[in-house]
């Protein structure tokens, strides 16, 4: 520790300036020759006085904690991004196509399935199942031109 | 009791416990309470350097989001024994910042006396209120390198070679940063606020 008793009023004014009014914050090897200074210089003394108001007026200003609302919204970031890797995946210009056809088979599929097994038409019942080429087909038109 | 009669609670504090390196690779793995121990750990250090750097509330938040986004999004690419998680987050909020910065070119000052009683027909808090924007002021007046290793280290607690990690500068660069920002503070404030300053 040699520099515990060199310290002169110029070395503190820098340290205060790089380190800030908190002895504990300063070079370990620094802190005992600025005490030493504190303890006999009233300039070191004023100076230390400049630089904790200085501290105080920072301290004014403190920022806001984060609100509730980000808060959520970041707790729920996992699965927001669960859900954004899937739409982009799905998204991909390559996979497009892919989508679109999958798209349209399940909507001819559910749409499909949303359909009555058999529909009147007058007095005349027409069948889906007849549709796929059954002999009876050909009699349920013949029954509708009559 | 043994590792399956573990409680919830007892879950959580492991995840206290876990260096943050450790609790990215459970976020990687899907782990929520991770994520949960990562956010408390360091939201509110985002927001608070993001209010400072843009003065204004709904962006600084929007930036800690941002940054929370994209450490999610690097939890599986993450390196362990690399970068210090803390250091990558502020890395990635300064950037932030400062595309903020850049697209709207002014600061608003009106915002520092948000925080204070709304009622400001009082002495006292209009005093207040005139502090809080002359010390705003001045600190927004700083370059902004200064600004930035003043708030890492005066309201962050950051310790000099953390700031100077996330500013990739040296520690000297720091020291120097900070001298001339608390020497530029100490004069502006002295003869901007005046009366204001008696006790010192």
């Amino acid at each position: 520790m040699d520099n515990d008793t060199s310290m002169t009023l110029g070395d503190f004014e820098l340290l205060l300036d790089q380190y800030g009014s908190n002895l504990a914050d300063w070079p370990v090897d620094r802190r005992e020759a600025a005490e030493d200074l504190l303890a006999r210089s009233p300039d070191a003394q004023d100076e230390m006085r400049r630089a904790i108001g200085l501290a105080q007026l920072l301290d004014l200003v403190p920022a806001p904690a984060p609100s509730a609302a980000l808060e959520a919204r970041v707790a729920a970031l996992p699965q927001a991004e669960t859900a954004h890797w899937i739409w982009m995946v799905v998204a991909r210009p390559v996979w497009r196509p892919a989508v679109l056809a999958a798209a349209m088979l399940g909507g001819i599929y559910l749409g499909g399935a949303a359909l009555p097994t058999s529909t009147a038409f007058g007095d005349s019942v027409f069948s889906l199942n007849s549709i796929a080429g059954g002999g009876e087909t050909l009699g349920v038109i013949e029954s509708l031109e009559e | 009791m043994s590792a399956g009669e573990r409680t919830r609670s007892d879950q959580v504090d492991d995840a206290a416990d876990l260096t943050d390196d450790a609790l990215i690779a459970r976020i990687a793995d899907g782990d929520q309470r991770a994520w949960a121990e990562i956010t408390r750990r360091h939201l509110g250090a985002l927001v608070g350097y993001a209010w400072h750097m843009l003065r204004d509330r709904a962006e600084a938040e929007d930036v800690a989001q941002e940054t929370m986004v994209r450490l999610m999004r690097k939890a599986e690419t993450w390196e362990p024994g690399g970068a210090k998680v803390k250091t990558w987050l502020f890395r990635v909020a300064i950037n932030l910042c400062i595309d903020r910065q850049r697209a709207r070119r002014t600061t608003s000052l009106d915002v520092l006396a948000e925080q204070s009683d709304p009622d400001t027909g009082g002495t006292s808090v209009a005093r207040d209120h005139a502090l809080k924007r002359t010390v705003g002021g001045a600190v927004d007046g700083l370059p902004p390198r200064q600004k930035q290793a003043l708030t890492l280290v005066h309201y962050q607690g950051f310790s000099q070679q953390e700031a100077a990690n996330v500013l990739d500068v040296s520690v000297e660069a720091i020291e120097s940063l900070l001298a001339r920002a608390r020497r530029t503070l100490k004069a502006q404030l002295k003869d901007i606020a005046g009366d204001l300053l008696e006790e010192w």
